[in-house]
């Protein structure tokens, strides 16, 4: 897909890394990797929409179907949230892997 | 056996990843009810963001559903940039820097606050994609937003001789010890320079020896808030005197491309740490390669 505005922000390799090492079949591994991202995409998106005040989810709709992957999306989130909202996404997006990440090790 | 494992497990994974998409699903439904129909009318539905996005990538257009849930919205609304950093010009960017930075500029030129200092990080991340920052490993400037003055080129090595060059060399010394052992790199380095008033940090004296290893031929980004311009240089001389009124300064070459040689040879910058181990952010003028 054409990759989102916060794309960098997200670590696959060690997800990855760990469905590899379990011997699970290419087509699989693309089919929880698509699991997982849809987790973080609803995840991410719940947290901008908590700190962009409602006068700009309009705006932030439009931009987003407009073209996903531009980061001036950042920029326009970091000016009309007033918080540092790259730093809160980061880790935002650390933890949701990180929760992932423990399942994974639990079950697998 | 291992292997026989797989197949349930595989399964499991599936079913708890799912099951974890369906309460994100139901917890952004619950928590923001009014975006999730400002999405749906954008053509995103929430619990298929990716899918959603995918198909409005490949039909490269908004679901006309959105102008009329805003009856509101116009067509200036949709023109939006319009394209990634890699097809734009240098105007462009340079236009885009400037209206990410106008926000957080106080009226008088001083410092930032913390606020401020995070949100042009991320401008410039975002728009240029260096990693700048105000302060790195614990280093920090006396200044951040102040007045740039020209400086002269520094001694290159021993028996130099360009025009407009100053008398002695930088705080660090000659770039090289001999003309042979000067190579592209370190005419980079003097080219473009700034001068920073490491002298007035508080812990100069103190920790003299860490520091002035750590600030020497530092990558540092220099921007010229009011247009746009930005470059890439390195400390390699210390100063200007408090006295003089300004803060930082710039070798030649830096002060052309920041567009401040006319008059008083002297305006507005940005000074910024660039976080870069790798050594992979090429010194000089940032926008240049895209005009």
């Amino acid at each position: 897909m054409n990759k989102i505005f916060y794309w960098h922000l997200i670590e696959f390799h060690p997800l990855k890394t760990e469905l590899v090492k379990k011997g699970i079949t290419e087509k699989e591994i693309e089919e929880l990797l698509i699991e997982a991202e849809e987790i973080i995409h609803h995840k991410t998106l719940s947290l901008i929409f908590d700190h962009l005040p409602k006068q700009h989810h309009r705006e932030f709709t439009i931009r987003l179907a407009k073209e996903p992957h531009n980061r001036e999306i950042m920029v326009f989130l970091q000016q009309k949230s007033g918080v540092d909202i790259s730093r809160l996404l980061t880790e935002n997006i650390r933890l949701t892997m990180n929760e992932i990440l423990e399942d994974l090790r639990i079950i697998g | 056996m291992k292997k026989n494992s797989i197949p349930g497990s595989v399964e499991l994974l599936k079913n708890n990843l799912q099951s974890k998409r369906q309460q994100a699903t139901d917890d952004f439904k619950k928590r923001h009810p009014e975006a999730s129909d400002w999405l749906l009318s954008a053509g995103i539905a929430v619990g298929n963001i990716r899918s959603s996005l995918t198909k409005l990538a490949a039909s490269g257009m908004i679901a006309g559903s959105l102008l009329a849930f805003s009856p509101s919205l116009t067509s200036a609304d949709l023109s939006l940039s319009d394209s990634a950093l890699t097809l734009i010009n240098a105007q462009q960017l340079r236009d885009r820097l400037m209206k990410s930075l106008e926000p957080q500029l106080p009226e008088k030129i001083t410092g930032f606050n913390k606020a401020q200092e995070a949100a042009i990080s991320i401008s410039v991340r975002e728009t240029l994609g260096i990693d700048a920052k105000f302060e790195l490993d614990g280093k920090r400037l006396n200044h951040q937003y102040g007045w740039m003055g020209a400086e002269q080129h520094l001694m290159r090595y021993p028996g130099d001789n360009v025009p407009d060059m100053a008398p002695k060399t930088g705080a660090w010394g000659y770039f090289s010890q001999t003309r042979n052992d000067f190579n592209d790199d370190l005419a980079q380095k003097e080219k473009y320079y700034v001068a920073v008033q490491t002298l007035y940090l508080p812990e100069w004296n103190k920790e003299y020896q860490v520091l002035k290893e750590w600030y020497k031929y530092r990558k540092m980004l220099a921007i010229n808030p009011n247009s746009g311009r930005s470059v890439v240089a390195v400390i390699s001389d210390a100063g200007p005197a408090n006295w003089t009124g300004k803060q930082f300064g710039g070798s030649p070459e830096v002060m052309e491309y920041l567009e401040y040689v006319t008059g008083k040879r002297k305006g507005p910058v940005i000074l910024m740490f660039v976080d870069d181990p790798q050594n992979k952010i090429q010194i000089g003028p940032v926008e240049k390669k895209y005009e």
